[in-house]
């Protein structure tokens, strides 16, 4: 605590800040056992971050992951730059030392063995605010430079409410020092930079040479006294372009930030993978991930080795191709699946409670499109629903293979918030994007009962979210639902949940159109002995002679076919001047002009009891086909 | 030792090429118009097409047209040459291609031209309706119907184009526990016994689901249809 505070002209150095007899006292970074990390994991949170950090203009977030390996003299030159022998070995032996263990003595032995090369991972992100502020306040700077698990971000669709993300870059760090070089957008909208600070998560440990306790974070900085002790500052101006230089972050002077890995390994992996097989899944990851914003101009994705330069394109990857299609199809007006390829859509309604302050919120919807998938597809996100909003990161791949039934397999989409039309967001869509933000845990891979949505909002967000899923596979149930064969109940129920489709009444009919010219109701049901029903007929045209009716009831088959009819063997009418004739076991209704309604209630024979598995007794449809005579002929 | 070919497919735009004279026999579409929108199956899937070749080319000189017994003389072969699996099977334009570009002699010398609609079903049929391309029906048939390299079910299916008709025009005949139970029992029946069984087994299935019965249970449910209607 007695470092003596540089002038503005001072070399970088490093600082730890020392604990003092009470202080809390870290083991390995907190954070790295937070989330399940492998390099898809890493990609997804360093993208979501800089994705969230976009400057509100036209351009795109562009994002570059530079993988560097040095060796020989490059290595030791950038090893002197980073202070190494100094400033970081003794520490990281004096961690090993204590109980941490082996991982930092290996690591030491193997950044001091000139044979072997060290990997470097820089994160460049361009268009973004970059660590604007101070340390002092909640800045950017601060949530990324200071502190654990806090967050700052831009505005309400940002994907992050916990700043988990950001550890994500000290845990592949096998060196858990992350550099830092960043032209930040000041709110005057001119860009001040650059500004340049590297950032250690140590555990707690103690100099041989000195009996300090040092807490583990440790900054090179230009550590500069103030009244509330020391603290680390940024490098700026000439200097700090140079330093970015010497260490392989430098960057254009456009506003962003860079972040250097240093010693870039995957923890969750033994071997370390070649680099050109690790730019190949981190942009298979970016596009998996984001395909939305990349698909929609908001996000580019470069990853570049020392031999080639790959673009995340959509495109490329077969896995997301389906998705893709749905998003780009979503308002078509199909609601029902046919052929492989097609796109159907629905909207799933969104009531979202209260907020907590008592402001009343807008009933919200978000858009179900699903695309019945064909063998030649990639299957390998089969029967799931890509779940995102405003931010455009998938959230989650969601599996739905209980709703595909048969070889209607799908892949679907459930397009929230201000992802839901190309338009600008309506307030509903706000509203859905702030309530599915507060949705999201710190991974950010659910949409779920959360902490943060008690806190914004009022009871019923945990009914909200549910009865949307409800619906959701409802919908997806009735898009891939059989589109012919006649009728399919389950479907007729789900029709009845969506407004589009009107009141959901009843069908008259089980393959026929419905009529123009009679408003027909009718129910049946199976009493135990027999088939019962009852219905209303009337003539919705004016000026008739009269109209007949024909009551049918017909067996139908698994697929819909029709199977044997059944007999009617009674029928009441309550109308007057309608004659009823029995025919074959098919009831026909003969109403005179004078006759615009009539009522009927009726029953089949009696099955005698048949067993379910005769084959005799079965779904039955009710069939009734009318006729209308009029002075210009006859309309059916 | 055989040797494996690539599989293809005919994309979909390229069903515009099935004309009327094709379908007819009349006209043939020339290679480089079909290779435009023929491509190769995405899955990598292989057969053992010079063996399907030399066996389409026996059926084709031993059988008089429109002869229902090259069904079941040519199944086998087309299942064991086209070892892939029921995903790959799944897309129809493998069958188009096959039906289009491979053996067009076939499916014409097996289905006599009645209408334009009925003989495009032939060709550019398939997909979920096991009934329909002229290729793809044996394929499925023989592969819902054989057990391992037994197909001596198939040959009775086969041997029965009422239960071929009645069986594998409907729904149920994708669950292959169902169809080897009800194929099995129906062999020797009578065509009206086969219809109208058939029929009451589907009936039946709207009460009972069909994914839950082992093909015990439905070789007992076939049972009980077929004492009832006899």
């Amino acid at each position: 605590m007695t470092r003596k505070p540089n002038d503005t002209t001072g070399e970088a150095e490093w600082f730890f800040f020392s604990g003092g007899p009470g202080a809390p006292r870290y083991g390995d970074d907190p954070t790295k056992h937070s989330v399940d990390h492998d390099s898809e994991a890493f990609v997804r949170e360093v993208l979501q971050n800089a994705n969230d950090q976009g400057l509100d203009n036209e351009d795109p977030v562009r994002v570059t992951f530079r993988f560097v390996t040095l060796s020989g003299e490059d290595k030791e030159r950038f090893l002197n730059t980073l202070d190494w022998g100094s400033g970081l070995r003794g520490r990281l032996n004096a961690v090993s030392r204590a109980k941490h263990g082996r991982r930092y003595d290996d690591l030491v032995d193997e950044i001091d063995n000139p044979d072997s090369e060290l990997r470097l991972l820089i994160v460049e992100d361009r268009n973004t605010t970059g660590l604007t502020g101070t340390w002092e306040e909640d800045s950017n700077y601060a949530a990324l430079v200071r502190d654990e698990l806090y967050s700052s971000k831009q505005d309400d669709t940002a994907g992050g409410s916990y700043g988990l993300g950001k550890s994500v870059l000290w845990t592949f760090s096998g060196a858990s020092t992350v550099v830092f070089n960043s032209y930040p957008m000041e709110s005057s909208g001119s860009t001040q930079g650059p500004r340049v600070i590297a950032r250690s998560k140590f555990p707690t440990h103690e100099l041989p040479d000195d009996d300090t306790t040092y807490q583990g974070a440790g900054w090179l900085c230009e550590p500069v006294q103030t009244e509330d002790g020391v603290r680390p500052m940024s490098i700026r101006g000439e200097k700090a372009e140079q330093l970015a230089e010497r260490l392989h972050v430098g960057r254009p002077a456009t506003s962003g930030t860079s972040a250097m890995v240093v010693d870039f390994q995957d923890p969750t992996r033994d071997e370390r993978p070649d680099i050109e097989d690790l730019a190949e899944e981190f942009v298979e990851a970016s596009v998996k991930y984001f395909w939305p914003a990349i698909f929609r101009d908001d996000l580019e994705v470069t990853v570049e080795t020392s031999e080639e330069t790959y673009e995340a394109k959509t495109e490329d990857v077969p896995s997301i191709r389906p998705f893709l299609e749905c998003f780009k199809s979503r308002f078509t007006e199909n609601e029902l699946l046919d052929s492989p390829g097609d796109v159907a859509g629905l909207n799933i309604p969104l009531n979202i409670p209260p907020r907590a302050d008592g402001t009343e919120t807008p009933d919200g919807e978000v858009r179900l499109a699903a695309r019945l998938a064909s063998p030649a597809d990639d299957d390998t996100y089969l029967n799931r629903v890509a779940l995102f909003r405003g931010a455009g990161m998938v959230v989650k791949y969601y599996d739905q293979s209980r709703v595909a039934f048969g070889d209607r397999n799908f892949h679907a989409i459930l397009a929230s918030g201000e992802a839901r039309t190309d338009f600008p967001p309506s307030d509903p869509d706000q509203e859905v994007d702030r309530f599915l933000r507060f949705a999201e845990p710190p991974e950010h891979d659910e949409w779920e009962s959360t902490e943060n949505l008690r806190e914004q909002y009022q009871r019923g967000f945990r009914t909200a979210l549910e009865d949307m899923f409800e619906t959701m596979r409802d919908g997806l149930r009735h898009l891939a639902a059989k589109s012919n064969g006649g009728t399919d109940i389950l479907s007729d129920n789900v029709l009845n949940r969506f407004p589009i489709h009107g009141n959901g009444a009843p069908r008259a009919t089980g393959n026929s159109a419905p009529s123009e010219v009679f408003e027909i109701e009718s129910s049946s049901r199976f009493d135990g002995e027999r088939w019962t029903f009852s219905g209303r007929i009337e003539p919705i045209v004016e000026n008739f002679q009269g109209w007949t009716a024909e009551i049918s009831l017909t067996g139908i088959g698994e697929d819909g076919s029709r199977s044997d009819e059944i007999p009617v063997e009674s029928i009441t009418v309550d109308a007057e001047n309608v004659t009823k004739i029995h025919e074959n076991g098919t009831a026909r209704l003969v109403a005179e002009a004078s006759t615009e309604n009539a009522s009927f209630e009726g029953h089949s024979h009696a099955t005698d009891n048949e067993d379910m598995l005769s084959g005799k007794v079965g779904e039955t449809q009710i069939e009734i086909r009318a006729e209308i005579q009029t002075t210009e002929g006859d309309e059916s | 030792m055989t040797e494996e070919n690539q599989l293809y497919r005919l994309v979909e735009d390229g069903q515009r090429l099935v004309g009327e004279e094709f379908l007819k026999g009349e006209a043939k579409i020339p290679d480089e118009a079909l290779d435009e929108y023929v491509e190769p199956m995405p899955s990598g899937a292989t057969g053992n097409l010079q063996t399907l070749d030399s066996s389409v080319e026996r059926i084709l000189n031993e059988y008089s047209e429109t002869d229902t017994a090259m069904d079941g003389a040519l199944a086998e072969d087309v299942h064991q040459c086209l070892d892939i699996t029921r995903r790959t099977a799944g897309d129809p334009g493998l069958w188009h291609w096959i039906a289009v570009d491979r053996y067009p002699d076939f499916v014409r010398h097996r289905w006599e031209y009645r209408s334009e609609a009925a003989m495009r079903e032939k060709f550019l049929g398939a997909g979920s309706d096991l009934y329909s391309n002229a290729i793809h029906r044996l394929w499925w048939i023989a592969e819902l119907t054989s057990d391992g390299d037994d197909y001596t079910l198939t040959e009775q299916v086969f041997a029965n184009q009422t239960i071929v008709n009645k069986v594998f025009d409907r729904w149920f005949a994708r669950y292959q526990p169902a169809v080897v139970a009800i194929c099995d029992e129906l062999a020797d029946e009578r065509s009206g016994v086969i219809d109208e069984a058939t029929r009451r087994f589907n009936h039946a299935l709207t009460n009972v689901q069909l994914e839950a019965l082992s093909e015990e249970d439905a070789r007992n449910l076939t049972r009980r249809v077929i004492q009832d209607v006899r």
